[in-house]
């Protein structure tokens, strides 16, 4: 049986915008706001999804430092 | 409440798929709407600080409590409460213990301790889907 939900696909839309803060489109659909830290987004905030965009250059397993 | 998995692109330009939820945090008469990425192997939710500035909270003021990753060594976080309620689940809001990070690469995680403590969860991760529901057994 054939998975019956849409995947969410952000591969594209995130294309280029690596390590960016961006506000997404509720429906997952299109990028409101991009900016190198998320006070840059200002008030767009509000009007979706706020994220920090995936670095595509490396597999995900949460790494820290010291800082 | 059955929810896809997130398309990404990985470092071989292959797709890659992450178990992804969309939330809303919130502090006082603040929120925000964010995805938090579903992390089995976390203890803690861990959040960027930029949302935790966003929401009005003073981090370098919060109790400071090491954290460990991967590479075995311990970074600093902030211990916060606020109320995360899942995106389409009912009564799902709840008061989470969470810990603020400075990272460039991490923006939300939900782990065990204030997350899939408050909720049944089910990955079928071979058809890229995942159930998420409020508790059966208390």
């Amino acid at each position: 049986m054939k998975n019956p939900i849409e995947i969410i696909d952000l591969s594209s839309i995130f294309e280029g915008l690596e390590n960016k803060w961006v506000v997404l489109s509720k429906d997952n659909k299109k990028v409101l706001a991009v900016a190198d830290e998320i006070e840059g987004l200002g008030k767009k905030i509000n009007d979706g999804i706020v994220m920090k965009v995936p670095d595509p250059r490396y597999s995900f397993a949460p790494v820290t430092s010291f800082v | 409440m059955i929810l896809s998995y997130t398309r990404f692109k990985d470092e071989r330009n292959n797709f890659v798929h992450r178990p992804t939820l969309a939330i809303t945090l919130y502090v006082g008469s603040k929120s925000i709407k964010t995805r938090g990425l579903l992390d089995t192997g976390a203890d803690n939710i861990v959040i960027n600080n930029g949302f935790g500035r966003m929401l009005g909270i003073d981090i370098k003021k919060l109790p400071m409590r090491p954290l460990l990753g991967i590479n075995g060594v311990p970074t600093k976080s902030w211990e916060y409460s606020l109320d995360i309620e899942v995106d389409g689940l009912s009564n799902s809001r709840k008061t989470s213990e969470i810990r603020f990070i400075d990272s460039p690469s991490v923006g939300v995680l939900l782990g065990h301790r204030g997350f899939f403590e408050n909720f049944e969860i089910k990955f079928e991760t071979y058809a890229l889907m995942f159930e998420i529901d409020l508790p059966k057994y208390s």
